[in-house]
């Protein structure tokens, strides 16, 4: 009996032998978080399912980032988002429909359309995170030498629904800028990701620039940022975020044409019912109508447009007719869109080979001017373009491939164009490796598959 | 809008890692190393050498023996600070009988469990989308005859039937507004023949005057065993109504597991230094043809569910056993002994189920002799490593420390 005892007894203590890790240790660096500020974009503001909605923003990657930090300094004070209550703007979502998995924006039937606390949402609070979506980083600051630069600032970031709900940009003839939000925010510590839009836009839009004048000079509301003005006010802006002599952390375009936005609707499936591959039809700016040629890139929209009996409204003079909210309006007709001389598809719907070179080279210019401007302002840069491009392949992570592939690919949103919250967990450890590399810190990395992904119906 | 293509893959692939081999086939042998090859001591050589068991010295051996075997395995990765496996404790038996039909024919039987392995994390863990639950079980049954060509030198061959039972289970990549995560439950069983053939010979044999008793060579080989898993069962659940046609909430599958041949060649010197004194010194060399074992490949009957294949990344590996005991007045066996592993993984694919390396072990037993007839042995085998790993087909980075305790009892009967 005794034996028995003994035999198990010796069972309970190899039962019970293991070799645990001790918790890992966390450094700050010497860093201070205690006023962590995020300046950027739709990236930075959580922007997703071509919405702003409190329930995704939460995993915006600065909140990602500063949960994360809260564990190196856990007093670190609450990391304050411009949150958009429950459906804030609206979003898109994925629906099974008559067995389809099918994309529902969010003004159609059974979309989630915007919160009814959206329209009249004004709150203007300090936040940590300052980010805008549809920002630009040419609109941030006005250079007095840029004939009514101040003006065209003001009206952009007012007309902005992501903007005035959350900032208040003073009136037009005395605005508050951007940057001054930023220099008020008195940062101990920030990221910043600005100036996607000063080449994203134009190229969500076909590269269609959407032209238009005051006082005299033309402004481009759609168009590729120049690098001289970029470079001056990222200075700026760099100026504003180190004032007080906060460290930081910037980070580079990303090389937007790898995202699905661009890469969804692929000429190659776009079949006849005998399997041959249709030919298609684009008009360009001035109206003339020309073959889609393989190295023309179809953008996601093409995904709802192309074989529709719809066309825009055209009209007398030849523009295309707009609502009073600036959206195309549309009308039916008996041709289908995209596969006929006589309702091609829109300019805007097509980025051309031209436009697509125009992008690119101003995407590395923006970035020589970026990185030339961090390094006069000794602050680190992450490298994003180079990040994304790693993304078309394919990685492999944690037993999951993520890639740049739309819905699949796992980390972008179903708009195409902004990371889901596995994206942007992706993201905040891109930049929380950069801190931990450049100023001696170890802030433990976010849990990626922790953070939701594409939800199925 | 309506989407053009929808096409997710089902990852990642399934890999049986190496370690799921179980090298607790003899308790006497446990203690020493694992060596065994050239030992005829007990009726366990009918599986370690079928040739060695036509020198039984008894007319008829019954070996009866059963290990616990108590795995450890934490892992730690950048994100989660420790986690560990819950992978129940492991019980392969091991059961010889032989008996002398004449002078020169040995006729045995074995059961054993050659391969199996159970690991489990928790369902929530951070490589869920790796694995949750694996499990292999196998029996062996084999009927051998052992023959003594001459005095020192006898051959032996066994039949060996397996049945094998196959578990896997891990998270599918895809959420609903319900659930964070689908799964799928794999299971399926199969049957298998394969031999196993040796050869022992006596090289020195000294009168019992001498230092020098004995010099045994033994050598053997044991087939690859191509385990069918012809009517497997895939269950899928908490998926999304939207990706049902490609995962279903059931789907047959066939699958073929490949477990490796091994061959083996061993000595026994058995030495006299003084009376009442013997020592006993063994010493194998073992190589295991992992190269032929690749993954699971898995063929599902839904033909919209994704096959699944592994790249071929084995190799073969040697594993080095060697150990001594010491006896007194042939009633009582000290054993000391261990042995050097390689591990058949290449670096870049280890992975968390079973996490291997190149490794040490050691290993130490008892047999005591009740009476004439009936004699125990309890062994003891410790093996302890660490090793941090990236593993490049799912993109995962742990380290790993594994730490395996295995008791052993065994309980030997000769008339």
């Amino acid at each position: 009996m005794k034996k028995i005892i003994g035999l198990i007894s010796i069972a309970l203590v190899l039962t019970n032998c293991k070799k645990p890790f001790e918790e890992l240790e966390y450094s700050d660096g010497g860093l201070d978080f205690s006023n962590y500020i995020a300046v950027g974009n739709s990236l930075t503001q959580g922007y997703q399912d071509g919405g702003l909605y409190e329930a995704t923003q939460v995993n915006s990657y600065p909140a990602i980032i500063a949960r994360q930090m809260k564990l190196v300094q856990p007093d670190m004070p609450d990391f304050i988002q411009p949150l958009a209550p429950g459906n804030g703007s609206g979003y898109i979502h994925l629906e099974y429909i008559n067995d389809v998995l099918t994309v529902v924006k969010p003004r159609e039937e059974g979309g989630y359309a915007e919160d009814a606390t959206w329209d009249n949402l004004i709150q203007n609070v300090a936040y940590s995170n300052l980010g805008v979506s549809g920002i630009k980083l040419i609109n941030v600051v006005s250079d007095p030498n840029i004939p009514s630069d101040d003006l065209v600032n003001y009206l952009v970031l007012r007309n902005n629904p992501f903007g005035h709900r959350f900032l208040d940009f003073g009136f037009s003839n005395s605005p508050t800028e951007y940057l001054q939000h930023v220099a008020n925010s008195n940062p101990t510590f920030f990221t910043s990701w600005l100036g996607n839009n000063d080449i994203l836009s134009f190229a969500t839009n076909g590269g269609v620039e959407s032209e238009f004048e005051i006082g005299g000079t033309n402004f481009y509301l759609d168009g590729l940022s120049d690098p001289a003005e970029f470079r001056k006010k990222y200075d700026q802006s760099l100026d504003s975020l180190t004032k007080n002599g906060a460290k930081g952390i910037v980070a580079t375009l990303p090389s937007v044409t790898s995202i699905p936005y661009f890469n969804v609707v692929k000429q190659a499936d776009i079949v006849g019912t005998d399997g041959v591959q249709l030919t298609l039809y684009k008009a360009d700016e001035d109206g003339n109508v020309y073959e889609v040629q393989p190295d023309d890139i179809l953008l996601l929209p093409v995904a709802s447009t192309l074989l529709k009996f719809e066309r825009d409204s055209i009209t007398a003079d030849g523009d295309v007719a707009r609502d009073p909210d600036g959206n195309a309006i549309v009308v039916y007709t008996s041709i289908p869109h995209g596969v006929d001389r006589n309702n091609p598809l829109k300019d805007s719907e097509v980025l051309d080979p031209a436009e697509y070179t125009r992008l690119q080279a101003t995407i590395t210019s923006l970035n020589i001017e970026l990185k030339a401007s961090a390094a006069s302002h000794n602050i680190p840069v992450v490298d994003m373009y180079t990040h994304l491009i790693g993304f078309e392949a394919g990685v492999q992570f944690n037993g999951i491939e993520f890639s740049t592939k739309y819905i699949e690919g796992g980390v972008f949103s179903l708009d195409g164009v902004h990371p889901n919250s596995k994206g942007y967990a992706i993201i905040a450890n891109k930049f929380i490796d950069a801190i931990n590399e450049n100023y001696g810190a170890s802030i433990p990395k976010a849990n990626i598959n922790n953070y939701p992904g594409i939800v199925f119906p | 809008m309506r989407l053009f293509l929808l096409s997710i893959a089902f990852l990642p692939n399934l890999i049986f890692a190496g370690g799921f081999q179980l090298n607790v086939q003899g308790q006497e042998g446990l203690g020493t190393g694992g060596a065994s090859v050239a030992r005829y001591s007990d009726a366990s050589s009918i599986f370690f050498n079928p040739g060695a068991s036509a020198f039984l010295s008894s007319n008829y051996n019954f070996t009866f023996g059963t290990s616990l075997i108590f795995p450890a395995v934490s892992v730690q990765t950048e994100f989660v600070t420790n986690e560990d496996q819950t992978s129940p404790i492991a019980t392969p038996v091991q059961f010889y009988g032989a008996g002398k039909a004449n002078e020169k024919l040995t006729i045995g039987f074995g059961i054993n469990n050659q391969f199996g392995s159970t690991s489990r994390f928790d369902d929530n863990w951070e490589g869920k989308y790796i694995v949750q639950e694996q499990s292999l079980k196998t029996f062996m049954y084999q009927p051998t005859l052992s023959y003594k060509i001459i005095d020192r030198l006898s051959i032996g061959a066994g039949f060996v039937y397996t049945t094998g039972s196959f578990g896997f289970k891990k998270a599918v990549p895809v959420a609903t507004s319900e659930y964070d995560y689908g799964q799928v439950n794999l299971s399926g069983k199969g049957s298998a023949t394969s031999y196993n053939i040796g050869i022992q010979g006596i090289v020195l044999k000294g009168d019992s005057t001498q230092f020098i008793k004995q010099l045994s060579v033994g050598a053997s080989y044991r087939s690859k065993i191509n385990l069918e898993l012809n009517n497997g069962t895939a269950q899928f659940s908490n998926i999304s109504v939207a990706l049902q046609d490609k995962f279903p909430e059931e789907t047959a599958f066939t699958a073929s597991l490949v477990l490796p041949s091994v061959i083996s060649s061993g000595l026994q010197l058995e030495l006299k230094p003084m009376d009442n004194i013997a020592i006993t010194v063994v010493f194998d060399l073992v190589r295991t043809n992992w190269s032929s074992y690749d993954s699971l490949k898995i063929d599902f009957k839904n033909p919209e569910t994704p096959d699944t294949s592994t790249p071929k990344k084995w190799k073969d590996v040697n594993t080095y056993r060697g150990g001594f005991s010491i006896g007194y007045k042939e009633k009582l066996e000290i054993r000391l002994g261990g042995y050097y592993d390689q591990s058949p993984i290449l670096d870049g694919y280890v992975s968390p189920e079973l996490p291997g390396k190149d490794n040490l072990s050691f290993t130490t037993g008892l047999g005591y002799q009740i009476n004439s007839l009936v004699s125990v042995d309890i062994s003891w085998l410790y093996s302890n490593f660490s090793r941090t790993e990236t593993n490049n087909v799912y993109g995962f980075n742990g380290e790993y420390r594994r730490m395996v305790n295995v008791v052993g009892l065994g309980l030997n009967i000769a008339l």
